[in-house]
């Protein structure tokens, strides 16, 4: 059974009003356990929709949002869904209240309703999987941080309450080029050793082609394609029909084929994209 | 969301703000001194305002809405506390007749008074709107008054109205995503809630006018003087005939008063 | 005033910026010149100074030592101000942040209105911006309804209506979608071949520096690097040493070569890298 499964999901945002906007038109879905799942779309298609009703922050105007099974329309199930499926909104760190880092990542777990030292214990874990010093978390405001270290602190708020889902939305936005790569460290981690399932909404393909192993192309509320990188980023017209680019190798090796170059499978990362033009290459003046 | 401008083609729009400022004030004044007959005649003025206007009924209820509890409880008040002959009674509360009367008077009274703003706010950009506010204050500006800066200020508070709206909309979703109950039992819990929430807004309110700031000092901002608007504010027919429309009534409607005691 | 020599149309000297007195400098000593009509790209991570010598530009901050003029004139003279920013124009990261209007063509008129300019002429000015930047459909959309990408647009189109002649822009891209990016940066390109802009352009996305005349890495309050793009993107171990990440064709280009391939060093597009594999 998958972890995750939407069936048919219709959603409007202002329902009724002249300003209504549809977001979701009958997409489905499904999200196998520990999977680590890239929901591709360019703005307005819908991704940051689909992340609201995992955690039962919406609810489909139609169709339904099974999550380990059970329909999140269902009040009883909702009210514990935020300790399944831990959510992540664009920009966190615009969510801290408390005075220290500490605190602020043991937000969640004191609304569990832990003990002292289970909080402690769940707070030092989430830190060190984001690569958060201790000592500095228990002395130093939140706000007083850099942008990508507050990035990391937010995400571990939600890791401390130990979903067993997690949902990330625009995951490094706005972050610089090792702030991204931390908190890139901080997920392979995450799903390598305790088995959690990601689901990020991205627009970035570089990052999807790196980290995910499934891909799913989101184009008006729907799902328009849905695979391995490999094969979604094989069809590169219907990527470029949802309005987006191919990851950067990817790129490299569709233009170099339809140059007559006798290149495969799509490239996902620059060490693969070398690797083939090298045997291309080979290839090509052994032929001659 | 209450105030907000509904980008449609109108009549109503078109109009000068000054003149849908005067013709408020005019229809309130109406409503206010112009007894039965102020209401009727402002109820129409009203109606005619919100079709002129295309405001579809859905977007009018939900800003009414917005206002439904104290709409209520002021008129409630008046039906419970208003002395007289008792129609009805339980215990100690009594209903009079005077009371329903009065409390249905307030209702149509404030409903026509929130309406007429409505259609105000929903047909004119709040830049348009405070150049309407900033010429009709400028007698203001002679005694001293900042007319021209407080006129700003509100009118970029109200731009902002929906941004901000939407950023405690993201802060709600996110805290409730770390489990902070907003309706969760124990006041310690509840009271924490709110701590989560209006210490992060409060936090991006100040960012944002501090960044604000820059971006229209930036823009060669230096206050009102030496400024000048792009939109001429010009009187034409469609005017003429609001102000006379509001202005008849107004006068009709005391004199209905004054003369029959409608 | 006095006009300054040479090509200088925007000069730092030894320029040190600290916040407070007591503090870190955040700028150590940058001496730079920019040109009219060039298009400079700054670079450099997080906590660089980058952002804070844009702000030099259009005197938003003011140097705690040394000299920034514009045009000849100098920011640390208050009577300078506000001619400076009749001749530079400024975009900054937070899209929603800097937008006033309540409605599109209200917010391009702020700047042209700010500067006293008559009805009829700020009417054709926002016109004439709204045409530039692709807006107007849009004239009278309220700013909260568009995209990021728009949205930027907007407050670019809001210092074409000023007709500054030279624009600074801080990580405009950093907070929106790559489609609001593409659409961004062929507006920059055009306001430099179209009407000879002069462009800064401060960013955290190398392929968008790329497409500059020159480029300027920002390292510690210093300038760590300039030069043509071609120049600094073969400093490859020096970038990735600050941090930075390389764009992708100079990356995969650099690594073919250590393989052996005959490729130029560096090669900066994907359109370049296609064409010489292909002469291979």
């Amino acid at each position: 059974m998958p972890i995750i499964s939407m069936e048919n999901v219709w959603y409007t945002y202002n329902r009724g009003t002249p300003i209504q906007t549809p977001a979701l038109s009958g997409l489905s879905l499904d999200i196998s356990r520990g999977g680590f799942v890239a929901l591709a779309g360019h703005t307005g298609s819908g991704k940051s929709t689909v992340l609201r009703h995992l955690n039962g922050l919406l609810l489909p105007h139609r169709g339904r949002v099974l999550i380990e099974g059970s329909d999140t329309r269902d009040k009883s199930f909702r009210k514990g869904l935020w300790t399944r499926v831990g959510l992540v909104l664009q920009y966190p760190e615009r969510q801290f209240f408390e005075e220290t880092v500490f605190r602020e990542v043991a937000v969640g777990p004191d609304n569990l309703g832990l003990s002292p030292g289970e909080v402690e214990d769940r707070v030092l874990e989430a830190l060190a999987v984001v690569g958060i010093d201790r000592r500095l978390a228990k002395e130093t405001s939140p706000y007083a941080l850099s942008g990508g270290e507050q990035r990391r602190v937010a995400l571990a708020s939600v890791l401390a309450i130990r979903p067993g889902v997690l949902a990330l939305d625009e995951p490094t936005a706005g972050i610089d080029f090792r702030g991204r790569q931390r908190i890139f460290e901080a997920l392979v981690e995450l799903k390598r050793h305790q088995g959690a399932t990601i689901i990020m909404a991205s627009h970035n393909m570089d990052d999807m082609a790196r980290m995910a192993d499934q891909i799913v192309v989101i184009k008006e509320g729907r799902a328009l394609l849905e695979g391995t990188p490999r094969q979604v980023f094989a069809s590169h017209g219907l990527v470029r029909e949802a309005g987006l680019s191919l990851p950067f190798p990817s790129e490299v090796m569709a233009r170099l084929r339809e140059k007559g170059f006798n290149t495969g499978t799509p490239a996902l990362t620059v060490d693969e994209a070398a690797e083939e033009i090298i045997n291309n290459m080979g290839a090509r003046k052994t032929g001659q | 969301m209450l105030g907000q401008y509904l980008p449609v083609e109108s009549a109503i729009h078109r109009l000068d703000p000054r003149t849908k400022l005067l013709s408020v004030f005019l229809l309130i004044a109406a409503v206010i001194a112009g007894g039965r007959a102020g209401m009727a005649l402002g109820g129409l003025l009203t109606a005619a305002g919100v079709i002129a206007a295309r405001l579809p009924l859905r977007v009018l209820w939900r800003q009414v809405r917005l206002l439904g509890l104290i709409i209520l409880v002021s008129v409630l008040f008046q039906i419970l506390f208003t002395p007289g002959a008792a129609v009805f009674g339980a215990g100690p509360v009594k209903v009079t007749a005077q009371g329903l009367e009065s409390g249905i008077t307030l209702f149509v009274k404030i409903l026509l008074i929130v309406l007429a703003g409505i259609i105000l706010t929903s047909t004119t950009t709040s830049l348009r709107l405070s150049s309407g506010i900033e010429f009709l204050l400028k007698p203001l500006g002679r005694l001293g008054l900042p007319v021209h800066e407080i006129v700003m200020a509100v009118s970029i508070a109200i731009r902002f109205i929906p941004v901000i709206t939407e950023e405690a909309q993201d802060l709600i979703n996110a805290q409730m995503s770390r489990g902070v109950g907003f309706n969760g039992p124990g006041p310690g819990r509840r009271a924490r809630a709110v701590i989560s929430l209006v210490v992060p807004l409060l936090t991006g309110v100040l960012r944002r006018s501090d960044d604000l700031a820059t971006a229209m000092e930036a823009r060669c901002y230096r206050g009102g003087a030496g400024r000048t608007r792009m939109h001429a504010m010009a009187f034409a027919r469609a005017d003429a005939i609001c102000l006379m429309l509001t202005g008849t009534s107004l006068v009709a409607a005391v004199l209905l008063r004054v003369t029959l005691g409608l | 005033m006095a006009q300054s020599s040479g090509t200088g149309f925007i000069r730092f000297r030894d320029v040190v910026y600290r916040y407070g007195n007591n503090s870190k400098n955040v700028l150590n000593g940058i001496t730079a010149d920019i040109s009219r009509g060039e298009f400079v790209a700054v670079i450099g991570p997080n906590g660089s100074g980058k952002s804070t010598l844009a702000r030099h530009i259009s005197g938003l901050l003011v140097p705690s030592g040394g000299q920034v003029t514009v045009d000849g004139m100098d920011t640390r003279e208050p009577e300078s101000i506000p001619e400076i920013r009749r001749r530079v124009g400024f975009v900054f990261q937070n899209p929603d942040n800097q937008l006033v209007g309540t409605t599109v063509e209200e917010d391009i008129a702020f700047g042209p209105e700010n500067l006293g300019m008559d009805p009829d002429a700020i009417r054709k000015s926002v016109d004439f911006a709204m045409t530039v930047a692709g807006l107007k459909e849009l004239a009278g959309r309220p700013p909260h309804m568009l995209s990021g990408g728009q949205k930027q647009q907007l407050a670019i189109a809001g210092v074409v209506a000023m007709k500054t002649g030279c624009l600074v822009l801080d990580e405009p891209t950093s907070m929106i979608g790559p489609a609001g990016r593409r659409s961004v940066m062929s507006l920059l390109a055009r306001l430099k071949k179209e009407f000879n802009m002069t462009l800064v352009l401060i960013t955290h996305h190398m392929e968008e520096a790329v497409f500059a005349d020159r480029v300027m890495v920002a390292g510690e309050g210093r300038i760590a690097m300039k030069g043509t793009p071609r120049e600094v993107f073969r400093s490859t171990s020096a970038l990735s040493g600050m941090g930075l990440d390389l764009p992708g064709p100079v990356e995969l280009s650099s690594r073919l070569r250590a393989y052996g391939l005959a490729l130029p060093d560096p090669v900066l597009t994907v359109d370049e890298l296609v064409s010489c594999l292909c002469l291979l």
